[in-house]
């Protein structure tokens, strides 16, 4: 029936009621980012006071040049509050050596953070948080607007990570190995004063991307090797690819995050969230974490599946002998894999993860690492002769390195050949 | 009139042994009923006469009548009702029992149009009962409407109900919420009554034979719900001959038979229909429209000696929406979204004169489902809900003075609400609710003088499964006639809800609801009515009634944004509400031109345990419905319906916040979603809504059937009535976009009947 619903036409409103946004989750926790600081966002909510830029190469929307989908990492809102007072205190310790109430500054004396409009950050380490204390939050706007809420922080005891017979602390650096095709990861969580369990999983390398994150009403859940990610559209949407090695987060939430996480507001009614602020909209919550790494391997059931090892010199005098043990995925035409390549590559030894694409003749490949203090993308292409490959490298085309060469054709800066190794 | 079946007379012959010891020596009583000759179904209103004789009677809706006081002489017996063939029978000197059979009157008068005058008139005579209202067939063929004539959507259309859009057949009575309603099907209790999307209700009204909907203050002998009754009854099978009747449109196709079993005096009526818009769609686009429905009806009828009746009602219907989410791969199941829905019961009635007396007498099963899931074992939402029923009627002096009544009965509910997913082992919420209803009701309507009948009732539930509580439900109902053309009507009443249907009530289109039942946490509704109105006939076929309503409720189940799925109780908000009104319905029977005019004033009222008050989304001032049928152009006949409501109320929209999703890995805000910022709840209201529908129908005989084509346009003047705002304030300035309810729509099928 919806089909024959007719847009009527579109037609200018007056501006609507502001409402100011607060959303900061604490994390006693709190992990290395950011000087050890909490951080709070405060903005004003869309009213249609202002309009958006038009990018007029990309047609995005934007406000600002930094407004971001990701903060606090450089970006900034839309809309951002700047000149609000912000307090958390801890109640249940009022011997905080913190202080009883702390304020949170736009511009702390720390060059470790984004000093960005709406942000506000904790002093270092602060507030001190212990498992059931009651931290208690209080925005006054520019405009007199005064936002409170509390949140409960919550405690993680434990987390094990169950996979086939294997028990693993979280928190253990090296990665656990697992069938993505016949086992399923079991986490289990013992907590105090907590309300919801949040699993998140990223590909090791990218952890802004996608992802995945379950947000669960239990202290445990399993997740099938196979199993898809429904809210993914494309074709990154299996949430464990063989080939790959993840991190693997799980967290405790206070009941505020869970009703923050679980709720929403229809869009025809503006009502369904859980708004647990008194005088605004958004969150003050709290939530711990722990991390942990999977290595997903799979079946080996197609002949191009397995082990390939890539030989070669590079500029006379590195010699580069590198194992790809490789993993078509298990959708799309079967022609994509990822591949967990080891060993001693052009600028230094990696053991990481590639991506690529095979078919019968030829293939093509990115292997992306890190070196030194930035992430660099090398791009590998094939053809087969025989039954080994001829793989060269192309130059990147961006980087101080690159930028020149990469005037016209991309040179090819590495040759080698990459053979299978027969199945143990 | 057909009297020579051997049959029945043997079958009066076994009622008579029964009846002899209470017989005075000098005279007799003589206990009669009245059966169609087409089909033997009951037929009521029929004025029975002796010759000669000052002993006269009227057959009741079992048709039924009583002779008192007859010589034990040969007599002949009259019998005349409009519509039917009079004819006089003759009565033998000990005879005490007539089973008699009638032939359609070939009138000009459309007996199927005569009869619901009829049965009006004869409640506006006989029956202290506000609020009724009764539709037949062709009263519902006539009412143009979406796609197929629908008995739902007829009523939609009388007064003291509210649509809310063009999209639902849901439908408000009275300021109460659509769960409020009680619909029964053969006495069998849907849960709910409408095909998802509410394009169809789940009544075929090839099977209906009558529909009776009584909005408020009804009669003791109902229960389990605060607003509404609406009673579909399907029609018996022809006993004589096998007949097939269907339709084909643009959108569904159904067909039905019905006739005899052989010569065993049972006869069957099955049917079935299903849409296939997705298989039209299918052959341009396969992902248009992965949406059907398909629903099956089937009742076996037979009569039992002494005039008794035994039948068996089933339905089966379901819809299925299927979405491919992520397609399949080689290597790998895809996903699909699915969202299915559907009731099915079946139901046994007995229906058997004892001597003066009648007896009836129900079993029945009623189950209703609905799952929401990403399959296969993603995330899943399920409800299932499930009444098993048995209840008795005893009517031990049907159509005296004093008409006194009783029955009893129980109701066991079993409702599971589950939300789960298996591939992720976790199961997050579950609820089950298990209340069991009893009840007893006693209910008496008393002719003190010729012009005043008084009816008093008490309705006594026991409700256990948490709460055990006992519950008393009393009613009182007078008619005064001014005039034999005028009455005043009144009746005041509690009733109660054991059941909720947990919705948001807001959302133009709900997706899933769930119900659940009293137990320990979740209260009883109560709501209590007080109706007064004057009803005027102005000749045989034409009546005015208006009647003012004021209403109270408690405890009535507006959904719980904040439920916490580990919190029991919470799934709702108890609220109390208010709510007036007057309607007005003028209606006319026969003639050239039939229909009625329907106008309903109502204010609604809800209060929140949290102290919000708000109007809630069914509150319409003002609702006015045209429905006119007579001959049209072309030979054809043509129904025209124009319905106006006045504003309802929606939630306004005031800004957007941005809802952000936080990375614990990062220690950051890494997604948003863009939401809406409400303002006072249903606030603000849409424009007045209005619409013009019209059909045209012909008729004509070939190849020994008789073909119906019609053509049927809703929304003539492709009005734009608003269905839902969207807002977007983003840009400067902010913008608000509607989206409308149903275009001008054109639709054509053909009917056949063998």
């Amino acid at each position: 029936m919806v089909l024959v619903a007719c847009d009527l036409n579109e037609v200018e409103i007056p501006n609507g009621d502001p409402v100011v946004v607060v959303q900061g989750v604490m994390r006693p926790d709190l992990p290395a980012q950011f000087d050890g600081r909490q951080f709070i966002v405060v903005e004003r909510s869309f009213t249609g006071e202002i309009a958006p830029v038009i990018d007029p190469e990309t047609g995005d929307a934007k406000f600002h040049s930094a407004d971001s989908i990701t903060i606090p990492y450089g970006g900034y809102p839309a809309t951002p509050m700047e000149g609000a007072l912000v307090w958390v205190g801890n109640v249940d310790l009022p011997g905080d050596s913190c202080g009883p109430n702390m304020q949170f500054v736009p511009d702390p004396a720390t060059d470790e953070v984004s000093k960005k409009p709406g942000l506000y950050w904790g002093p270092e380490g602060c507030p001190t948080m212990r498992p059931g204390d009651v931290l208690e939050l209080r925005v006054e706007s520019p405009e007199g607007d005064v936002v409170t809420g509390a949140t409960r922080v919550p405690g993680m005891n434990s987390a094990v990570l169950r996979v086939g017979g294997t028990s693993v602390p979280f928190d253990t650096a090296t990665a656990t190995t697992f069938n993505r095709d016949t086992d399923t990861v079991r986490v289990e969580v013992d907590g105090e004063a907590a309300r919801m369990l949040q699993v998140e999983v990223r590909r090791n390398g990218d952890l802004t991307g996608f992802g995945t994150k379950i947000y669960a009403d239990t202290t445990a859940l399993g997740i099938p090797g196979n199993v898809i990610n429904s809210f993914v559209i494309g074709d990154e949407d299996d949430v464990f690819r063989a080939g790959r090695e993840y991190v693997f987060t799980v967290a405790l939430t206070d009941s505020n995050y869970f009703d923050f996480a679980r709720s929403e507001n229809n869009q025809f009614t503006g009502h369904g969230f859980i708004n647990r602020l008194s005088g605004g909209i958004g969150i003050f919550g709290s939530l711990v974490a722990s991390t942990t790494f999977l290595r997903a391997e799979g079946n080996v059931d197609d002949p191009r599946e397995g082990v390939y090892r890539l030989q070669g010199v590079f500029e006379d005098d590195v010699e580069v002998d590198v194992l790809w043990e490789l993993y078509l995925a298990r959708q799309v035409d079967s022609t994509e894999f990822s591949a967990f390549v080891e060993g001693p590559w052009l600028w230094g030894d990696i053991d990481t993860s590639a991506d690529g694409v095979l078919s019968d003749n030829d293939f093509v490949a990115w292997i992306v690492d890190t070196v030194g203090a930035g992430v660099r993308t090398d791009t590998l292409r094939g053809v087969r002769q025989d039954d080994d490959w001829q793989v060269i490298v192309l130059d990147q085309c961006e980087g101080p390195t690159g930028a020149d060469r990469c005037r016209g054709a991309r040179p090819i800066i590495f040759r080698g050949t990459m053979v299978q190794q027969p199945l143990p | 009139m057909t009297v020579n079946c051997v049959r029945m007379w043997m079958l009066a012959l076994i009622g008579l042994g029964l009846a002899q010891p209470v017989q005075a020596q000098g005279t007799r009583a003589v206990v009669g009923q009245v059966f169609a000759a087409n089909d033997s179904t009951p037929l009521s209103g029929v004025h029975v006469t002796v010759v000669g004789q000052p002993a006269q009677s009227e057959s009741d809706q079992s048709g039924r009548f009583v002779l008192a006081n007859l010589p034990r002489s040969p007599l002949r017996v009259a019998f005349q009702r409009i519509g039917l063939t009079a004819d006089t029978v003759a009565l033998g000197a000990d005879q005490v029992r007539m089973v008699v059979h009638m032939a359609l009157a070939p009138v000009a008068l459309e007996p199927v149009i005569s009869e619901p005058a009829l049965a009006a008139r004869q409640r506006f005579e006989l029956i202290a009962q506000t609020s009724t209202i009764t539709l037949n067939p062709v009263d519902i063929e006539n009412a143009p409407t979406l796609a197929e004539p629908d008995p739902v959507r007829a009523v939609q259309l009388l007064p003291g109900t509210v649509a809310k859009n063009d999209y639902t057949v849901g439908f408000n009575v009275r300021g109460g919420e659509t769960d409020q309603n009680l619909i029964q099907l053969d006495g069998v209790p849907v849960f709910n009554p409408s095909h998802l999307g509410g394009m169809f209700s789940t009544f075929d009204n090839s099977a209906v034979n009558e529909v009776e909907f009584i909005a408020g203050g009804y009669p003791a002998s109902y229960g389990g719900r605060l607003s509404s009754v609406l009673d579909v009854k399907f029609r018996d099978g022809d006993r004589k001959a096998t007949h097939a009747r269907g339709m084909v449109s643009a959108l569904s196709a159904k067909l039905l038979v019905d006739g005899p079993i052989g010569n065993s005096g049972v006869s069957y009526l099955i049917g079935a229909r299903r849409t296939y818009a997705d298989a039209v769609l299918s052959l341009f686009d396969p992902t248009i429209l992965p949406y059907y429905f398909a629903d099956a009806v089937a009742k076996v009828t037979t009569t039992l000696p002494a005039g008794g009746k035994l039948a068996l009602t089933g339905y089966l219907g379901r819809d299925v929406l299927d979405i491919p989410w992520v397609d399949a791969e080689p290597g790998r199941e895809g996903i699909d979204l699915e969202l299915d829905w559907g009731n099915r019961l079946l139901g046994l009635s007995w229906s058997q004169p004892i001597g003066s007396m009648h007896l009836e007498q129900y079993l029945s099963a009623s189950y209703f489902s609905t799952g929401l899931g990403l399959e296969p074992d993603i995330e899943r939402l399920d409800n299932w809900a499930r009444v098993l029923s048995a209840r008795t009627n005893l009517l031990l002096s049907p159509g005296r003075a004093n008409d006194f009544r009783l029955g009893f009965g129980v109701e066991g509910y079993k409702m599971d609400f589950l939300q789960e997913s298996a591939a992720l082992e976790t199961n997050t919420l579950e609820l089950r609710y298990r209340p069991t209803v009893y009840h007893a009701y006693v209910d008496d309507q008393w002719r003190i003088i010729k012009p005043l009948l008084l009816r008093g009732g008490l309705r006594v539930n026991h409700v256990a499964g948490g709460q055990d509580t006992t519950l008393f439900s009393p009613r009182l109902g007078f008619k005064a006639f001014l005039t034999k053309e005028i009455a005043l009507t009144g009746t005041v009443g509690r009733f109660y809800q054991p059941i909720h249907s947990v919705r948001d009530q807001e959302v133009p289109i709900t997706v899933f609801e769930y119900w659940i039942g009293a137990d320990d946490v979740t209260p009883i509704a109560r709501s209590d009515h007080a109706i007064v109105g004057v009803e005027h006939w102005f000749g045989p076929n034409i009546s005015i009634s208006v009647e003012g309503f004021a209403k109270s409720y408690e405890n009535i189940a507006i959904q719980n944004d904040a439920d916490d799925p580990k919190t029991r109780g919470d799934e709702f908000i108890p609220a109390t509400g208010y709510a007036h009104g007057v309607d007005v319905m003028i209606r006319k029977y026969g003639g050239n031109y039939s229909g009625w005019i329907a106008y309903s004033y109502m204010r609604a009222e809800r209060e929140l345990a949290t102290g919000e008050e708000f109007a809630p989304s069914h509150d319409r001032r003002h609702t006015f419905d045209i429905v006119v049928e007579g001959p049209g152009p072309f030979g054809s006949s043509m129904g025209v319906r124009f319905g106006y409501g006045s504003p309802l109320p929606y939630t306004g929209i005031v800004g957007q916040w941005l809802h952000r999703e936080y990375n614990a890995e990062l220690h950051a805000f890494d997604w948003f979603e863009d939401e809406a910022i409400s303002t006072t709840r249903n606030g603000e209201r849409f424009p007045y809504y209005s619409r013009l529908d019209v059909l045209f129908r012909w008729e004509f005989e070939k190849w020994g059937g008789i073909w119906r084509p019609f053509l049927q346009i809703a929304n003539v003047f492709n009005r734009t009535n608003v269905w839902v705002y969207s807002f977007n304030y983003d840009v400067s300035p902010p913008t608000r976009t509607g989206f409308s309810q149903l275009p001008f729509f054109p639709t054509i099928g053909v009917e056949f009947e063998w």
